[in-house]
């Protein structure tokens, strides 16, 4: 096993830098911060990609990366990475937030209330597009897929340009937005975000999905304010008539 | 030109949150533009203690950040509509605002609001900073506990160092029986330490706890006893003159039996 936490690597396609993620965060930007410094601008203006490992960044964890990269060194992060080895899966996560195109978003949610359980309130605010800026505009490919081994807490948030699989719960105040499709093998009780990059297609499945909020594209949509009944199987969000719809989850439904 | 109230504690738990809400809907219930803003970023609550925690779409981060306008950030309460809300953002901290930030945006709130109310977070740090940043009172909450009344002390003295003028002081849960046999401090004791204005004293009551849980203020119940307290607060921040609730009395057998049936004799 590699000791070093901080880890430069040259590539035919520029610098790596490969952060240990068994590190804690704190050190693991120290460590970085030293390493840079000692390069003596060595990297000023270099372009570099870097791989995080097996860690889920948060949105601020990475704005820090940013932060210490660009910000106090001058060099360019052009890519966050998944790393395994040779197979590098991008993270693009909230360091392009900069681009965020908002547009007018109705602070109330108007509309009937729709059979509880079956239709969430849907709202989809003329031009809303989410994060979907977070993304750069493509077409997701299906075969990348991020999986999120643990359950995320209370303001943990995962972005990824794919999809995204949560072995684990997502609580309230939890996030996960991906250009994709969303599956948490638990319960979602926070806000999802699917095809976030516009892809009106993508699906939201939980095994009790019980969101704060679900997004699909461009369309936002929460529970009806009554109480209702908790779900007692999986179920499946996606986009129909213009509207997000919840339907029990059938293996050959698709 | 609306006033910024900020409502802050120094110790966590005594009811900031839950006094924001209330107070908040309170002044809104008699017809004022009242906007409350959470300014615990980070930990926020007051979107869940006020129900709207599932209408959130952008925060105060997006909005100081410029990644929305301040109006698309604004929640509009379920029950009144001169309500709102300006959540915090959950996955950034405190870092994120800067006092000079809040304070533009409590300037840019009270051209519209007649009431801006700050919910602050616990301790004396950045979060406290950016909470008082743009605010002419303050409301200080406590509990009847030694711990509490010191920390309110403290926050009172930062207070005044930034030349805020003369907060006043909202006496939380207070147990009059536990007062009666002196097993608690007294409001006579607490305002004898601080030596600041009382803006009222609100009785223990579990209806918080439900009032809370549900996110429906409990102001909004005329049966629950904290909750006619908070309005009696409320009236008073708009200048009316309301004495005291008496406390002194545990509901009479007759009183229970009312407010059972859902009368009040108040």
């Amino acid at each position: 096993m590699n000791t070093e936490d901080v880890v430069f690597k040259g590539r035919k396609d520029g610098v790596l830098v490969i952060l240990n993620d068994r590190q804690d965060f704190e050190i693991l930007k120290m460590k970085l911060h030293d390493k840079l410094e000692a390069s003596d601008c060595f990297f000023k203006g270099a372009e570099v990609t870097v791989d995080v490992g097996q860690r889920v960044l948060t949105s601020q964890q990475l704005l820090e990366l940013e932060r210490i990269i660009h910000g106090t060194f001058g060099v360019k992060m052009i890519r966050v990475v998944h790393g395994d080895d040779d197979n590098l899966v991008p993270v693009e996560a909230v360091a392009a937030a900069e681009t965020f195109e908002i547009s007018p978003m109705r602070s109330e949610n108007k509309g009937k209330n729709p059979p509880v359980r079956t239709i969430l309130k849907t709202e989809s605010p003329s031009g809303f597009q989410g994060s979907a800026a977070y993304f750069s505009h493509r077409e997701m490919s299906e075969e990348k897929t991020l999986l999120v081994k643990r359950t995320l807490r209370s303001g943990q948030r995962v972005y990824y340009d794919g999809n995204v699989v949560v072995l684990g719960d997502v609580n309230p105040g939890a996030e996960v937005v991906a250009s994709g499709d969303i599956i948490v093998m638990g319960s979602l009780r926070g806000v999802a975000h699917a095809g976030a990059t516009g892809y009106e297609r993508a699906i939201v499945a939980a095994f009790r999905l019980q969101p704060t909020q679900l997004r699909i594209a461009g369309y936002i949509s929460r529970p009806p304010d009554e109480d209702t009944s908790p779900p007692t199987e999986p179920e499946m969000a996606r986009v129909k008539h213009g509207m997000v719809v919840i339907d029990p989850y059938l293996p050959h439904g698709l | 030109m609306g006033e910024v109230i900020v409502v802050t504690s120094g110790k966590g738990g005594v009811g900031k949150t839950t006094t924001t809400a209330n107070i908040g809907t309170g002044l809104a219930m008699d017809g004022h533009k009242v906007v409350l803003v959470d300014s615990d970023i980070g930990l926020r609550n007051l979107d869940v203690v006020m129900g709207l925690e599932n209408r959130i779409v952008y925060d105060i981060v997006d909005v100081v950040d410029g990644f929305c306008r301040l109006k698309q950030a604004l929640i509009k309460d379920k029950r009144f509509d001169d309500l709102y809300l300006l959540p915090a953002a959950q996955t950034k901290d405190k870092t994120a605002v800067s006092p000079e930030q809040m304070k533009g945006l409590c300037e840019e709130l009270k051209q519209e609001f007649d009431y801006v109310l700050v919910d602050s977070p616990a301790g004396i740090e950045q979060g406290f900073r950016n909470a008082i940043a743009g605010a002419e009172k303050a409301i200080i909450v406590t509990t009847p506990e030694v711990a509490a009344v010191r920390d309110a002390d403290r926050i009172i003295g930062l207070l005044e160092a930034e030349g805020k003028e003369g907060p006043s002081l909202v006496i939380n849960r207070l147990r009059h029986h536990m007062v009666k046999r002196g097993d608690m401090m007294d409001i006579e004791d607490m305002i004898d330490i601080l030596a600041i204005d009382l803006l009222g004293v609100i009785p223990e009551d579990e209806y918080i706890v439900v009032s809370t849980n549900r996110g429906e203020p409990a102001i909004l119940n005329k049966n629950s006893l904290a909750g006619r307290a908070y309005r009696n607060i409320s009236r008073r921040i708009q200048g009316e003159d309301v004495p005291l609730m008496p406390l002194d009395t545990e509901p009479s057998l007759l009183e229970r039996l009312r407010r059972l049936m859902g009368f009040s004799s108040k």
